[in-house]
């Protein structure tokens, strides 16, 4: 029953529920940059690490995702709401966690700081990688075509993601702190497991 | 075709990061490096991307109405617009288009790039297997890994090797490039276009690379001397004419003169001077931000000096300060090392260091990561390197909270001109000998002379104006001044400068 209930939650909810997490992913992505710069520096070195960690991290979550989506083709909505609750977990330690290994590891040699500051964006970034095919996996088994499927969802993440970024930099970096931001980040991902497993209950 | 979709879904994401990369660097500058640039760019490149899968998904339902054809056009549409980025920016340079047209640009080539990308999926993926989640997975995947070597190569690599223009160039060919290889697939009768795009590519090609850094550019009049771009940003040089020094640009903004000369002053040298009078005999002493060096090579004239370190995240201002016969003994001199890193890492780096003066001409307060320097976190960092004695000065460029930042962290923080000077000493009652310390200066032909009353007025007005505390400047500020953190990002956000789109 419980199989049926996933496998046939709607795009409509995913989509909504996507967007959101886009937006999350953004608030997440500046925010976490300037705590990382103010540990470890500002410099060019710096921003490539994060920037090439966020992107691997997203790159290997989305081929467990994809494993994942074939192993348990019915659990999209549960799996995706496992990711989200995964990245909201580690966004509400992540502004203590972030300064207190940038100091543990002030002295490190360079390499080492490379692959701490990797390490820190790896795990949040592994599980926004894997929510995608995920829920393109289970959107193709609705509408029967890829394409159409990875266009839809890509869009509204990507909107929700665009529109994340400029409310960080336009809004919420003016009303409140950066962990502020972050915890607010933590709330969205949070909305999103609450919204997912409701849904699964009235599916039921 | 699954190769085809696998390519378009590498490409697509190289090609796009790398333009994301371009338009941030330009964006950056335009706007004088307000923090609010990047994620606008990031923002308005996003809503490009979402606009374009949209499209994509449109494209794909209509599938097999040859979509990769479509998308070859589209292709070809991006690289041309890449292509056009130097010409179509010079038009409106100066205008009030400025900032539009650029968010016009970067939307339509982010959205024409990535109506690729659901059709790479298509193409790509097991629709019907049991293997779809993992199909998927590899083509978005691929579609990651082309993104990260894009910013890598094009924010790490190439632009230290050519400037913004010609990355627009490259990557625009690029583009044009993958649109017409997935054109011969789906298309081999379109393929004549190959030859007008050629010619297309050898007519829009910007002979003169610097025509972005020019158009975007905002300088007292005068003529651009220099332009100097590496992958760490650009710094250009003004000539405007007056005769009392160059005026250096970083990122776009006023960075100094490459004056050394008190009696010129033309960069408010006399804040640097002060720190001459002000400590009894510096013999240690760090500079955050080497900039033109002309503070730094003040400092370097200090008879007790016997080592400066000094920290500059870009390199480029040692090749400009080799171009200038009175700054660049300060790069031959062996007390002065030269770190290029960051200001606040480095000090971080350092605990075991401890300074007579700590000098940061910091940059404006408003500036994306300026927090780093100006917090309290920082200035706790920069009191536990201090010297029994030392003091700690920088550029507060108009931000009172900067002062009470200080005033927070230190017992002694007091405004002089837009420098807050910092101790844990009251250090503003100058004894009569500071006018000797600074004659003692090793200016060479700036040297002052204290038989001439000239000189000796200018240095004894210097050291008769007054110190301003945090309570005479909380009550000409109108409001209670904050502390800046980290955390609050004060001055470039709350108190920051807003983005001007014109």
């Amino acid at each position: 029953m419980q199989e049926t209930a996933a496998n046939t939650a709607p795009v409509s909810v995913l989509t909504g529920l996507f967007f959101v997490s886009g937006f999350a992913s953004l608030v997440y992505q500046v925010s976490w940059q300037r705590v990382l710069f103010a540990a470890f520096g500002s410099d060019l070195e710096s921003v490539t690490i994060v920037v090439s960690a966020f992107m691997l991290g997203l790159g290997g979550g989305a081929l467990c995702g994809g494993w994942l989506a074939d192993r348990l083709p019915t659990r999209a909505l549960a799996m995706f709401c496992g990711c989200e609750a995964g990245i909201g977990l580690y966004g509400l330690i992540s502004f203590a966690l972030m300064r207190w290994i940038g100091d543990v590891f002030v002295l490190a040699s360079l390499p080492v700081i490379a692959a701490v500051n990797f390490l820190l964006v790896l795990g949040p970034a592994l599980l926004m990688g894997a929510t995608f095919p995920i829920l393109v996996a289970h959107t193709v088994r609705q509408w029967g075509n890829v394409g159409m499927a990875t266009g839809h969802l890509y869009g509204a993440n990507t909107l929700g993601a665009a529109l994340g970024a400029l409310s960080t930099v336009f809004g919420l970096f003016h009303v409140m702190r950066l962990d502020q931001s972050i915890s607010l980040a933590a709330a969205l991902n949070f909305s999103i497991v609450a919204v997912g497993f409701w849904r699964l209950r009235q599916a039921r | 075709m699954k190769r085809l979709g696998w390519s378009l879904a590498f490409f697509i994401g190289f090609l796009s990061l790398s333009q994301e990369i371009l338009w941030v660097r330009v964006v950056t500058f335009a706007h004088q490096g307000v923090p609010h640039s990047f994620a606008l760019v990031l923002a308005v490149f996003l809503f490009g991307v979402a606009s374009g899968a949209t499209a994509g998904k449109r494209l794909c339902g209509r599938w097999p109405l040859s979509a990769d054809t479509a998308v070859a056009w589209c292709l070809l549409a991006g690289g041309v617009l890449d292509l056009l980025v130097p010409w179509w920016v010079s038009r409106v340079a100066g205008s009030e288009w400025l900032s539009v047209t650029m968010g016009v640009l970067i939307y339509m080539s982010a959205a024409l790039k990535a109506m690729a990308f659901p059709v790479a999926h298509h193409l790509g993926s097991d629709a019907g297997g049991s293997y779809l989640g993992r199909s998927v997975a590899r083509v978005y995947a691929l579609n990651i890994v082309g993104s990260t070597l894009g910013a890598l190569l094009t924010g790490y690599a190439l632009l230290d090797h050519v400037s913004v223009s010609s990355g627009f160039t490259l990557v625009g060919t690029a583009t044009l490039v993958m649109g017409l290889v997935s054109l011969r697939r789906g298309c081999p009768r379109c393929v004549w276009i190959a030859p007008a795009v050629v010619v297309g590519v050898i007519a829009t090609a910007d002979p003169d690379d610097r025509t972005l850094v020019v158009a975007a550019s905002r300088h007292a009049p005068g003529r651009i001397k220099t332009i100097i771009e590496n992958r760490h940003g650009i710094i250009h040089v003004v000539d405007d004419g007056a005769g009392v020094g160059d005026v250096v640009y970083g990122g776009n903004v006023y960075d100094g003169r490459t004056n050394i000369d008190l009696r010129v002053n033309s960069n408010r040298v006399d804040r640097v001077y002060l720190l001459a009078a002000l400590h009894p005999a510096p013999r240690k002493v760090l500079v955050i931000g080497l900039s033109t060096g002309a503070w730094a090579r003040i400092l370097s004239t200090l008879p007790s000096l016997s080592q400066m370190d000094v920290v500059e995240i870009n390199p480029g201002y040692l090749s400009l300060i080799s171009f200038y016969p009175h700054l660049s003994p300060l790069l031959n001199d062996r007390r002065v090392q030269v770190h290029i890193d960051d200001g606040r890492r480095w000090l971080r780096r350092h605990p075991e260091e401890r300074f007579d003066l700590i000098v940061m001409n910091t940059t404006f307060h408003w500036r994306a990561n300026i927090t780093n320097l100006l917090s309290r976190e920082f200035m706790e960092i920069a009191r536990s390197r201090l010297a029994p004695g030392g003091i700690f000065a920088f550029n507060a460029t108009g931000s009172a909270d900067a002062l009470a930042t200080a005033a927070a962290v230190f017992p002694h923080a007091y405004r002089w001109s837009n420098f807050v000077y910092a101790a844990e000493q009251d250090f503003r009652a100058v004894p009569p000998q500071a006018v000797d310390r600074l004659a003692a200066l090793r200016l060479g032909a700036e040297a002052f002379d204290l038989r001439r009353s000239t000189d000796r007025l200018l240095l004894n007005d210097m050291l008769a104006k007054p110190f301003a505390s945090v309570h005479d400047v909380e009550i000409e500020s109108g409001r209670a001044l904050a502390v800046i953190t980290d955390a609050n990002m004060l001055t470039e956000f709350k108190y920051g400068r807003r983005l001007r789109l014109d």
